[in-house]
């Protein structure tokens, strides 16, 4: 009788380690995951962590001031696009002109999107806006460390609650601004 | 069929206890696909009475609110009408006002006996008399259907104001807006990293990088900046890794890092945008928006960044992938024909793409509920956004917000 409560006992035992292995065999191992460092680390290394904006808008004279307005014109793009169309490389022509005319100033390449797409993408595609403005203006001899770029994406259109394309194609731009030394 | 078995099992435990030996059948005969429950407004035990936000309107919301129940709010008992609505189970309550706390008794009963299941007593300063409710919502949740109710849970969004951003947070209900962010710059993308961490992206220096604050003092510092771009945070569950995309090597890519910063991986290395990463709930996977495809479209990828695929084929123009804390599916929104968009779910594999919502505005920005049985969204319609709720199988739209200001919502845990 003893014999066959012991049996009956070890087969339960077994069945219940065969579940128990497989239980774990389905559940997928997180791979082994690297001891956190606790090491001490400043990702604004090389940024100013104070207060200031990073980007502060240069003050110029009336003169200065005036030349900029005329030659840092807003430049516009075709929906869900970064290329430059002619209209846009003959207005970086004259933004060029004027960067080498006044060899001390730098500027910085704003990218917007109109108002339609999603927010996170519009991020991304306002910056590729900004950036090939820079690298066009690179390209025709200005200095990279003279160009900023920054994205808004779709939130700060020029035009809000468009309903049109002429409306929306007033928000896909490049915008510029001449930033303090 | 198997929820209703086990919501069965569970209540049947329940009322051979108590003796209320009809319910488990009115729940089979039941028409809902969620537990049928009446609720009737709480008296007042000493004659002072609320005139706003009785506690029985605010329970009869709660569980109507998370999909679960098919809630009749009655303002006595009604044994006809419950029993004509196959109803087993009601609430009913009192509430004593002495200066300023409250005493709140909540009880659960059976609709034919009457008799108790379950009581509860609250007392506590009148001020958090909504939470003291809450907390009993998510105990009855708990009770009936073993999962922990979302009635404690949190959104934080950008509320619009004017040509700035600002960041701010409110109950799971639309309830005590407050905003915790107002520096007078645009702020974007607020990311829970615990229940009153979170992280988001500010121009508090003219550049978009990653800011870490607290909503319980407002305090704010520095996570994550570069010359480029940093955007679109979002938290591990499993141990707090940072997902982000950064332009720091030329245009956006995702990164993670640790939840101090350091040890920042670069994941995807394309001329594309790659954006708006988004954790599975184990935390092995992460999905993505890339449009290396020419157009914008959801991918996933391992924690380490291989095996990257796409996964979604349904719009010309997909973005915002929130990954489901059940880990079954993944909801996003698409562009539809008239250039609005519209909110989908996926599994996690390509398949069984569904589009749940319909609507005349565009809805944006899905975030899942702690439980994974609703998804919060905007909708921006007319110039105004605002935060509805809908169940994952796209039923029980509810509009919560009538501000108009928000956007970007993320739903925090319980």
């Amino acid at each position: 009788m003893n014999k066959i409560i012991f049996l009956c006992l070890s087969v339960m035992v077994l069945f219940f380690i065969a579940g128990c292995r497989k239980q774990i065999s389905v559940i997928p191992e997180r791979p082994p995951q690297t001891e956190i460092a606790p090491k001490k680390v400043n990702p604004f290394e090389n940024v100013d962590t104070s207060g200031n904006a990073v980007f502060t808008d240069a003050s110029l004279s009336d003169d200065l001031s005036r030349q900029a307005a005329e030659a840092l014109k807003t430049i516009y793009f075709d929906y869900n696009s970064f290329q430059l169309n002619t209209d846009a490389a003959d207005r970086l022509q004259i933004i060029a002109a004027f960067l080498k005319s006044n060899q001390g100033l730098r500027i910085l390449v704003i990218g917007h999107c109109d108002e339609r797409g999603a927010s996170e993408y519009n991020i991304g595609l306002g910056e590729k806006r900004a950036r090939a403005a820079k690298e066009y203006l690179i390209n025709i001899g200005i200095e990279q460390i003279r160009l900023e770029t920054t994205s808004y994406g779709k939130e700060q259109p020029a035009q809000g609650n468009c309903i049109d394309e002429i409306c929306h194609s007033k928000n896909r731009r490049d915008e510029f601004r001449v930033l303090a030394k | 069929m198997l929820k209703k078995v086990f919501i069965s099992a569970v209540i049947t435990g329940f009322f051979v206890f108590c003796h209320a030996e009809k319910f488990d059948l009115e729940v089979y005969a039941s028409r809902f696909d969620s537990i049928p429950v009446g609720v009737i407004d709480f008296v007042s035990a000493n004659g002072v009475t609320i005139n706003e936000n009785n506690p029985g309107s605010i329970i009869a919301s709660d569980l109507d609110f998370c999909g679960k129940f098919h809630v009749i709010a009655k303002q006595v008992f009604d044994s006809a009408a419950f029993t004509n609505e196959n109803i087993g189970i009601y609430i009913d309550g009192d509430y004593a006002l002495e200066n300023n706390s409250v005493i709140i008794n909540c009880n659960l009963r059976d609709v034919a006996t009457r008799d108790l299941i379950i009581g509860k007593k609250y007392k506590g300063d009148i001020r958090v008399a909504r939470s003291m409710i809450h907390k009993y919502c998510n105990e009855i949740v708990e009770m009936l259907f073993g999962d922990q109710g979302i009635f404690e849970s949190r959104f934080i969004y950008v509320s619009a104001n004017g040509n700035t951003k600002n960041i701010s947070v409110m109950d799971f209900d639309g309830f005590n807006q407050r905003t915790v962010i107002n520096n007078k710059v645009i702020n974007l993308f607020p990311a829970f990293t615990n229940r009153n961490g979170f992280l988001w992206t500010s121009y508090i220096k003219g550049r978009p990088n990653l800011y870490m604050g607290s909503v319980l003092d407002g305090t704010t510092k520095p996570f994550m900046a570069s010359r480029g771009i940093e955007t679109s945070p979002d938290v591990s569950p499993i141990d707090g890794t940072v997902a982000y995309a950064s332009s720091k090597s030329g245009n956006l890519d995702i990164y993670t890092c640790n939840p101090d910063a350091s040890d920042v991986k670069q994941l995807t290395v394309t001329y594309g945008v790659d954006t708006a990463p988004s954790w599975s709930p184990n935390g092995y996977q992460i999905a993505f928006t890339s449009d290396r495809s020419g157009n914008p479209q959801i991918y996933i990828m391992d924690a380490d960044g291989a095996n990257q695929r796409r996964i979604t084929f349904e719009s010309k123009y997909t973005d915002s992938p929130a990954w489901s804390p059940k880990g079954d599916k993944i909801a996003f929104m698409a562009m539809n024909e008239h250039g609005r968009f519209d909110i989908w779910t996926i599994a996690a594999d390509g398949t069984g793409a569904v589009k749940v919502t319909d609507m005349q505005g565009s809805a944006e920005n899905p975030t899942w509920s702690p439980d994974g049985s609703l998804i919060a969204f905007t909708n921006s319609s007319g110039g105004r956004n605002d935060l509805y709720v809908v169940k994952a199988d796209g039923t029980r739209l509810r509009q919560v917000t009538k501000s108009g200001d928000i956007k970007m919502p993320d739903w925090s845990g319980y």
